[in-house]
């Protein structure tokens, strides 16, 4: 044998020698412990380079798997973060519309508009009494307003009636104070005879709102609330509560 | 065999020793196996990264063990990657306890190996060092050795798959690798006793 024998030995693994070689070679390994040793030590290393490619393949197989988990973690959570961000946007869009409804409401809600909204001025043919032709109703119906408190000024006996037309008549030329005292003393008047209470108490809260006492407007308001059989209770009943808060709340 | 969504435990031993199935089979040990094997090691102490390096390691143990004819087909697929699974993570704890880790001890239900078994874990330490050993020889070598013994590709189609000027050159070369490993593993005392006692077995 030429060859070294470490040679001749890969040679055998490899299957590459003639069948005469082959025998020889296995002869000196049955009685050379070393040959027999080198032998193993190469068997153990064509051992280890197809130990190592197994490796290398589950590996490649491994890494490849958790790439794919991962896309699929990924989208997913692209997936919840897309429904997350929608769902925080339709509710900031509603937090927005809700805020801008509550401005709005705020800004405009006021004294004036309640009063705007609420003022319906007063008319003759709803009044109750036999004396309806007299100069101080001819001055109202004609919207003659200071004529109406003229008159009422030189009037010795000043009855229910004309008391509240005086006061509608303030109202109409915007002399609040005057208004509200002229429909409180009807609001006071608690006789059977008095047929003008409700109308002076709706009226008399419009009064004190349009001169700034929200209180005792909002009082007054409510009280009409409250009471279903109250003859402006279908008027009052129409202002909110909230707006009623956003005039306690601005004054 | 064709090319199927899954493998009976027969089947699959069959793709594993057709070099153009292997990769359908191990994604099929993975998928059908992985998660059970993975709960195992992760409910006895062992974390995520354990439990896949551990069954990874199962895989490679298992895939070997069916390329050699050992694997004895009367207990299934599963309870025998199961069975090294246990034996390789016990194998390891006992191993950090010996470098010192302090973690808490899951051997108490260890079961005894079969053969086979304990063969994989017998030789473990040693096929470590020894995998380290083939890294260290450098790329060329590596692949080399690879293509010839387990790709089994004939020096001609080594030439033109790396390149080299003749079949000569790449026959001298893996002589020269193969010797380069044996040397190495003869050098290495741990590495030279483990394989001594092996041989003389």
């Amino acid at each position: 044998m030429k060859q070294p024998i470490s040679e001749l030995l890969i040679d055998y693994m490899d299957e590459k020698l003639s069948p005469a070689e082959k025998s020889e070679l296995e002869q000196l390994i049955q009685h050379d412990k070393e040959v027999a040793g080198d032998l193993g030590y190469l068997k153990l290393a064509i051992e280890t380079v197809r130990l190592k490619a197994i490796s290398g393949k589950v590996t490649a197989v491994r890494q490849s798997l958790n790439e794919s988990k991962k896309d699929q973690s990924s989208k997913e959570h692209v997936g919840i973060r897309y429904m997350y961000k929608t769902g925080l946007r339709i509710a900031a869009i509603f937090v927005i519309l809700i805020g801008s409804a509550i401005l709005y409401k705020y800004i405009t809600v006021s004294d004036q508009s309640v009063y705007r909204n609420q003022f319906i001025p007063f008319e003759l043919s709803n009044m109750r009494g036999s004396e309806d032709r007299n100069p101080e109703s001819e001055a109202y119906r004609n919207k003659n307003w200071s004529l109406v408190i003229d008159l009422y000024g030189r009037e010795k006996v000043k009855s229910d009636k004309s008391s509240f037309l005086a006061a509608m008549a303030e109202l109409q030329l915007t002399h609040y104070a005057e208004a509200e005292m002229l429909f409180q003393n009807l609001v006071n008047n608690t006789s059977e005879n008095n047929a003008f209470q409700e109308d002076a108490e709706y009226y008399c809260a419009l009064a004190y709102l349009m001169d700034h006492q929200e209180n005792k407007a909002i009082g007054m308001l409510n009280k009409i609330k409250a009471d279903t059989s109250h003859r402006y209770y279908p008027l009052a009943s129409r202002i909110s509560g909230i707006d009623l808060k956003i005039i306690e709340m601005k004054k | 065999m064709n090319k199927k969504s899954s493998f009976s435990d027969s089947e699959l031993v069959e793709a594993i020793g057709e070099k153009d199935m292997l990769e359908q089979a191990i994604v099929q040990l993975y998928e059908k196996h992985g998660t059970i094997a993975r709960s195992f090691i992760m409910g006895k102490g062992g974390t995520e990264q354990d439990a896949d390096d551990i069954f990874q390691e199962t895989v490679v143990s298992f895939i070997d063990t069916v390329k050699k004819g050992k694997f004895r087909q009367e207990s299934g697929i599963g309870t025998f990657l199961i069975s090294i699974s246990k034996n390789l993570w016990y194998n390891e704890i006992r191993r950090r306890q010996r470098a010192g880790n302090r973690e808490k001890l899951y051997v108490a239900d260890f079961e005894p190996a079969d053969a086979v078994i304990d063969d994989v874990i017998g030789k473990r330490e040693l096929n470590s060092m020894l995998g380290q050993m083939l890294n260290e020889l450098g790329g060329s070598c590596k692949k080399i050795l690879e293509l010839f013994y387990y790709e089994n590709l004939s020096m001609k189609e080594i030439v033109s798959h790396m390149h080299y000027e003749n079949e000569q050159v790449v026959r001298n070369k893996k002589y020269k690798c193969l010797q380069q490993l044996t040397d190495k593993m003869k050098q290495n005392p741990e590495a030279a006793q483990q394989i001594n006692e092996l041989i003389q077995k």
